[in-house]
């Protein structure tokens, strides 16, 4: 697929030595970015949210930047806006499992109070940990070097009441919490059957070279082939571009 | 008998091509679980700030440039072999063999510096990450130089050319992943 690339003018009119150019370029906007926000201070007013000028522009060229390069990596260098849909489906189900995984686990672990309890270790390392740093530099605090005292406590109930949860109380929060869960487990299952639809494809691709296997299984793919809307899928996954 | 690798599958990809693809779907989940479990854990605990403030940016940036550059050789390696230059193909993937040969040398030299400061993969929670990341991360920036040295053993001798072009994809990869360690690890302090 690197052939579709244009090549005039030597190296430096090549097509990937330009996106190399703009590469770099956006990585000195992500070095010098984060170096002028935390000179900057100033914070403006945006409906009704104070917004700090410098940490929004350390976040755009730090990150927004990040997102950036990978998009230009992976569209020029990897060739995957050319490439067949399956490719494109196997990394988005990849995605969408990690999407998954984040608003599953995050409220938990970014958060140390929730409705009906409080990660007292967490916090109590976070307080440690500033106190140690700020006392001496030497000293490294972490949350592993006080398992013994916060561990065993760290998921405590409280004494929330569960009158202040959204109109429909508890059950509502039941509902919500149920809901999320089947389909996490719906997701779940459909990439491993995708995936394993995948390995099947892949068995019955390499056994189809053996000249013997391929007789044998001749009839079988007939079948197969002439069941409805099998033909029609096939040729979509395959795409017109097929030799 | 053609390989299986370079035939066409059902479904519409070389086998193995559709296997590089497989293996960087899993390789998502991988390294986006660490870097997720990462930044929640960094949200939820400002100390980390101080711990961060130690990483040295310059470094992280050069290697930053080093990854970038071996991703172009890569890419004009796999360039020359479309147009069946096998020589020309290994000499880039030679280069980018360098360029990861460097990059590991100068990760070295920071690890060194900063655990014989005192900061281990024990010290705190930012340290355990900040090992655990881009030591896997070095894990297969290894692996890679490894593997790309035999393709571009056989792509001299204009062998098996269609395997520039999946060692590239994967290495393409390595570079992405340190497109995010670089401002998670070196920047956001």
């Amino acid at each position: 697929m690197a052939g579709h690339s244009e090549d005039r003018g030597g190296l430096l009119g090549n097509h990937y030595v330009r996106i190399y150019a703009l590469l770099l370029a956006l990585l000195a906007v992500s070095i010098a970015g984060p170096l002028v926000g935390e000179r900057l201070d100033t914070e403006i007013s945006l409906f009704g949210y104070r917004i700090g000028l410098g940490i929004t522009l350390t976040l755009i060229t730090a990150f927004g930047i990040a997102i950036w390069k990978a998009s230009l990596v992976v569209k020029h260098f990897m060739h995957l806006s050319i490439e067949r849909p399956i490719a494109k489906i196997f990394l988005a189900a990849s995605v969408l499992l990690l999407a998954l995984f984040w608003g599953g686990v995050a409220p938990d672990v970014q958060l140390h109070d929730g409705r009906m309890w409080e990660n007292l270790a967490a916090k109590e390392a976070v307080i440690r940990g500033i106190v140690d740093d700020h006392s001496t530099d030497e000293e490294h605090a972490g949350e592993g070097d006080h398992a013994g005292d916060g561990a065993h406590v760290s998921l405590v109930p409280t004494h929330k009441s569960t009158d202040n949860l959204l109109p429909g109380g508890y059950n509502l929060a039941h509902a919500g919490f149920w809901t999320v869960l089947i389909l996490v487990a719906v997701g779940t299952n459909a990439v491993a059957i995708m995936l394993s639809i995948g390995v099947l494809i892949l068995v019955f691709e390499t056994l189809s070279h053996i000249p013997i296997v391929r007789r044998l299984l001749a009839p079988i793919v007939g079948i197969v082939m002439r069941l409805p809307g099998v033909g029609r899928f096939r040729a979509r996954l395959v795409g017109a571009g097929e030799a | 008998m053609r390989p299986i690798a370079t035939t066409r599958a059902a479904t519409g990809i070389a086998t193995g091509k559709l296997a590089v693809w497989w293996v960087l779907a899993s390789e998502v989940v991988i390294f986006g679980g660490l870097l997720a479990s990462y930044v929640m854990f960094r949200l939820g605990h400002p100390e980390w700030a101080d711990a961060a403030a130690v990483t040295n940016t310059t470094i992280g940036a050069f290697n930053t440039f080093v990854l970038l550059t071996s991703s172009l050789t890569a890419v004009l390696a796999h360039q020359a072999a479309e147009r069946g230059d096998g020589p020309k193909a290994a000499r880039y993937l030679y280069m980018t063999i360098l360029g990861a040969a460097t990059f590991i040398g100068v990760k070295t030299y920071e690890w060194w510096y900063e655990i014989s400061h005192g900061y281990t993969i024990t010290s705190n929670g930012f340290w355990a990450f900040y090992y655990s990341a881009a030591g896997l991360h070095a894990f297969h920036v290894i692996a890679g130089a490894v593997i790309m040295a035999f393709v571009a053993r056989d792509a001299a001798k204009n062998l098996e050319l269609h395997r520039v072009e999946l060692i590239g994809i994967y290495w393409h990869f390595v570079d992405i992943v340190w497109i995010f360690l670089f401002p998670l690890l070196y920047i956001a302090k």
